[in-house]
């Protein structure tokens, strides 16, 4: 401890070059902790206790492929199924395509079942279901839209040749994908659908609520052994697993992300390592002197290093701890049309980003430090400063 | 008389600039005794300061040896010359040397750093040495807010503080003006009588020479002249 004041007083020998530098560590160690997040809120969908209880069917060939509705009848006489819901993606654009936010038609009776962690009154429960032109709304879309109960809405769908008008009678909050939807009856869905393209049958997904978790995975095994040499085979997984395979449809997003942090690090140890050389060449005599006084090579190599050190840990939680307090602050899921539904700097990122000004501290001093400590105490008086 | 502090035998030291050998020291004998004010003069290139460096044990000799307070100094370590140092040598450069970004007090206590002593030990060690130089209301200026005079009494100050057993100055004098110079050879003139320190100083200058009670002369490397309080021996 007795060495810190005169580690510190060094650090801040030459002020706008050790600002210069942690600034330049802490822009590359924010872009760090978003990229790191990125891939961490692509790995972990939003979970709550009932979403591991839930499954969803969809075609075995794709998920662009339909299955038929009657479906739902079947997967619901499985033993241990609590409850089934079909839902179809809408595509429905508000006023304009830039206004994005996931849109589904689903069987509203049953839907609370399966979706019991959506948190609503019993009042605006009723009304969403007794109104067959009716919508439930996440409480995001309310707000980045400024919606409110009784508003109506039209939406020109973008995937079907139908456009509908829904009234907003309720708003939910929770859930697993954090109040970014909008459902829509399934039998409106249909009325529609039916008059733009004759008889219309089939849900693109089915949500399926097992009684419980033990059950999970025999219910998805049952499910696909039933429809295993029907016209439309199916494939069941965990919500979880549904949500990531999104992720596996980016392509290898996650090498490429790895790449790019790799770049970032290894051009922030130059910039540190350019630093550290000037700060230790322009010192080479006062090493001398502190070795002819009688400081040993490895306490000034340990001076020099731990300065390098500070100066990256200082630039590394500057970016990663600013990414955590800007994220917090900003609506992720409205900036993002709810393609990232939550943006949260963990602490195993920060901790990540410690790590990596850790390395950069290490690796950037380490060859002028070893160099300057071991250089011969006459040599090292004999540079001019 | 006592053991000698300082015994040099058949000391040597040979350079190698490319495939060019020069040889800086060649067959050196020398004793100091504690107590003593030694001056080391000659011209530039004549193996004064090489002398000094190596028996502060910041340099090796090639041939012979320097047997300093009963240590061969060739028989250490890096790190156990690096403490022997600490322990017996206080230095004084020619260009101060100083820490700029550390006060005059922090300076001073750089050496302290590297004992034992706790923070209220350390500062009253570092309040007796500043002093003994006549520094203490400059005692939290930084070098460059002090004269070049201050600063080497601050750089005295450094060289005391651990209460060493001999000082080595190099050229103390080489960038003062006369004034100032003179200030520095009394404080370390001050420290030889009063004090008791073994002192070694490397000068050009022959008004410098004056406070010394011995003066070895070098030239190329050679011991020509030894001069005792003015006379010839």
């Amino acid at each position: 401890m007795k060495f810190l004041r005169l580690l510190l007083k060094n650090l801040l020998r030459n002020k706008r070059r050790s600002l210069l530098t942690v600034s330049s560590i802490a822009v590359s160690l924010f872009l760090v902790a978003t990229l790191e997040t990125v891939l961490t809120e692509l790995n972990n969908p939003p979970e709550t206790p009932d979403s591991a209880l839930r499954l969803i069917t969809r075609h075995k060939i794709s998920l662009f492929n339909a299955l038929p509705i009657a479906h739902r009848d079947k997967i619901a006489g499985i033993d241990g199924v609590e409850g089934v819901v079909g839902s179809m993606w809408f595509g429905g654009i508000y006023k304009e395509p830039s206004n994005f936010f996931a849109n589904f038609a689903v069987n509203a009776d049953g839907f609370f079942n399966v979706y019991p962690d959506l948190i609503i009154s019993e009042e605006e429960k009723t009304a969403f279901l007794e109104d067959r032109t009716g919508a439930l709304v996440g409480k995001s879309l309310t707000e980045r839209f400024d919606w409110k109960l009784g508003d109506k809405i039209f939406l020109e769908s973008n995937t079907w040749p139908v456009e509908v008008e829904v009234t907003i009678r309720g708003i939910y909050e929770g859930g697993s994908d954090l109040g970014t939807t909008l459902y829509l009856h399934w039998e409106y869905y249909q009325e529609v659908m039916a008059a733009a393209m004759g008889q219309w049958g089939f849900a693109g997904t089915f949500s399926v609520r097992a009684q419980s978790s033990e059950e999970v995975l025999r219910i998805a095994k049952e499910i696909d052994a039933l429809f295993e040499n029907s016209s439309f085979p199916t494939k069941t997984e965990t919500e979880k697993a549904f949500l990531l395979s999104f992720v596996a449809m980016l392509g290898d997003i996650q090498f490429f992300i790895t790449s790019i942090i790799t770049v970032v690090i290894f051009t922030i140890i130059l910039v540190a390592a350019n630093t550290m050389a000037m700060s230790i060449r322009e010192r080479v005599r006062e090493i001398g002197v502190l070795k002819a006084l009688g400081f040993k090579s490895t306490q000034v190599l340990a001076m020099l290093v731990g300065e390098a050190v500070l100066l990256a840990l200082a630039g590394a939680m500057i970016g990663s701890l600013g990414a955590r307090v800007i994220f917090s602050a900003l609506p992720m899921a409205q900036l993002t049309s709810g393609f990232i539904q939550r943006f949260y700097v963990t602490p195993t990122t920060l901790l990540l980003c410690a790590g990596i000004g850790l390395l950069v501290g290490l690796v950037s001093a380490g060859v002028p430090a070893w160099t300057a400590a071991r250089r011969p105490v006459v040599e090292s008086l004999r540079r001019v400063a | 008389m006592n053991k000698p502090l300082i015994e040099i035998n058949e000391l040597g030291k040979v350079f190698h600039r490319d495939t060019v050998e020069i040889r800086a020291l060649d067959g050196i004998d020398l004793s100091i005794h504690a107590g003593e004010f030694v001056c080391l003069m000659g011209p530039s290139g004549s193996g004064k300061s090489t002398l000094l460096n190596i028996i502060a044990g910041i340099d090796y000799a090639t041939e012979g040896e320097a047997v300093v307070l009963d240590t061969d100094l060739s028989s250490l370590n890096e790190d156990g010359q690096a403490t022997w140092r600490n322990q017996h040598v206080g230095f004084v450069f020619q260009h101060f040397n100083l820490i700029p970004v550390l006060t005059a007090f922090e300076n001073v206590e750089l050496p302290l750093l590297l004992t034992s002593l706790s923070r209220k030990e350390r500062r009253e060690h570092v309040e007796t040495a500043l002093r003994v130089v006549r520094l203490t209301d400059r005692m939290e200026h930084y070098p460059r807010q002090l004269s070049g005079g201050q600063e080497q009494r601050v750089a005295i100050a450094r060289a005391i503080v651990t209460d060493p057993t001999f000082i080595l100055a190099d050229e103390p004098t080489g960038d003062l003006d006369a004034e100032s110079a003179r200030e520095v050879l009394e404080v370390l003139s001050t420290l030889n009588s009063e004090f008791g320190k073994t002192i070694i100083m490397v000068t050009h200058d022959p008004r410098a020479a004056e406070f010394a009670s011995v003066t070895y002369h070098l030239d190329k490397g050679l011991l020509t002249k030894t001069v005792l309080n003015g006379s010839h021996s």
